[in-house]
């Protein structure tokens, strides 16, 4: 019976699985980012519908409130829409906030939406001072 | 040299026996965290529809409340104030309505309160109903399954019932300068409309009218889950959420009480000498100059704001 040399054995076997323990730190490390900008995210658009239902802010306004938002993250958004319907009591104030991040070579576009009412409405004569 | 290598032959296999041990170990935890990352996808979600849905059924009830405030006052000031201009003239209970010199006048202002009602009525419905409708149309534009409100979703609000009389007014004037024109209500016999124990302006339910507070809950069954069959699980895991919001008014209620109004009124202008109101005392309350002031001191109105949820406060 010859008795094999097995010293650098583990070496080489931790070698094998040093790029799916990186890939994995990386994923973690990357899941962690995408959630946490999603949630900041989340974050702006409330602050945004607040902002409008509240406070009445003109659309501009809302805009340059969330970047500023979002900018204390170092997040600069790619897109935001502000769906504010006039003199339509069907319909809710939406502001939806797009993002980019890339993994693996891809573009991944990460999404917040938020919806409400508003309640500050132009035909009520005294809620409607606008601050903007 | 026999006994060492039957050892090693004993011991061959046992990495393999333990290698699926540790693989049914990884399996369950790599099954749980991806179980487990779904599941606050969806719990941040359902959390963010919940308190948007909250949101806005209190800023739809605010806007109810607002605009059938806004109504009470033109309702309130056609009920009164020609009540007051006749009154020194026509010593009675009626509510003479001036609105146009010729035609169907009475007639015109039993249609100009009773649209003005109906239109009331209208925007009622739209802040106790609509509600549902805005939550089931942000729930499936969000793929949550159901929405439930816990509190009632009613505006608490009450139709004050009383007697209106229309009248014919007549028209003297003088056709050539200095052109004056006056209105007066046409004597009792002729064109008048009795309208008794009918619908007149919105009161507030004085037992009920401070539960301005909706609590909405909002679920979503979580489907295909990862080793649901693995873990003989029945049902589908379930995440759900509650918020609150609640409806207020910094400057007061903008309706009128539903009892006591003589109590209120004295109450609210012994300090602030209002001459006029002594007048609506005289007639028991029975003018709309309630609504009216109720109204202006109400200003700028209802708003809604989301507030904690505190399960232990609503025990108590």
């Amino acid at each position: 019976m010859i008795e094999r040399n097995v010293s650098g054995q583990a070496l080489v076997e931790f070698v094998f699985l040093l790029p799916l323990f990186i890939f994995l730190l990386i994923g973690t490390l990357y899941i962690y980012r995408a959630y946490r900008t999603l949630i900041h995210l989340e974050e702006a658009a409330q602050y945004g519908i607040r902002l409008i239902v509240h406070n009445n802010y003109t659309n501009y306004r809302v805009e340059e409130e969330i970047r500023n938002f979002l900018a204390l993250h170092n997040i600069t958004p790619e897109k935001i829409n502000i769906g504010r319907p006039w003199m339509d009591p069907l319909s809710p104030v939406t502001v939806e906030i797009r993002y980019k991040i890339r993994f693996l070579g891809r573009n991944i576009t990460l999404a917040a939406k938020e919806q409400s009412f508003d309640d500050s409405w132009i035909y009520f004569p005294f809620s409607n001072l606008s601050y903007s | 040299m026999e006994g060492r290598i039957h050892r090693q032959n004993k011991e061959k296999g046992q990495i393999l026996i333990f290698s699926v041990y540790v693989l049914l170990v990884l399996c369950f935890f790599s099954i749980l965290v991806f179980n487990l990352g779904r599941i606050i996808y969806w719990r941040i979600k359902v959390q963010n529809v919940c308190d948007n849905i909250a949101q806005s059924v209190g800023c739809i009830r605010a806007r109810a409340l607002n605009v059938i405030g806004l109504l009470n006052l033109p309702l309130g000031l056609i009920l009164t104030v020609p009540r007051f201009v006749w009154w020194p003239q026509y010593q009675c209970n009626s509510m003479p309505i001036e609105y146009h010199v010729d035609g169907d006048f009475a007639k015109l202002a039993q249609q100009t309160v009773e649209s003005i009602v109906s239109f009331q009525e209208l925007v009622r419905i739209y802040g106790e109903w609509y509600p549902y409708i805005a939550a089931y149309r942000m729930c499936k534009e969000n793929q949550i399954d159901n929405v439930l409100f816990l509190d009632s979703l009613s505006l608490h609000l009450k139709r004050d019932k009383g007697d209106i009389w229309y009248w014919k007014t007549c028209n003297i004037g003088i056709h050539f300068p200095p052109y004056i024109n006056i209105h007066v209500p046409a004597p009792e016999p002729f064109d008048i409309i009795k309208k008794q124990n009918t619908e007149r302006w919105y009161k507030r339910n004085d037992k009920e009218f401070g539960k301005q507070s909706v609590r909405v809950l909002v679920y979503k069954k979580l489907k295909g889950l990862f080793g649901k069959k693995f873990f003989k699980l029945r049902d589908d895991p379930v995440v759900y959420s509650i918020s609150e919001v609640r409806c207020y008014n910094k400057s007061g209620p903008m309706f009128p009480p539903e009892e006591g109004l003589k109590d209120w009124i004295e109450f609210k202008f012994r300090r602030e000498k209002y001459n006029i109101i002594k007048w609506d005392i005289k007639f028991g309350g029975e003018t709309g100059l309630s609504a009216v002031c109720e109204y202006l001191f109400a200003l700028p109105g209802w708003e809604a704001q989301l507030v904690p949820y505190n399960i232990k406060a609503k025990k108590k």
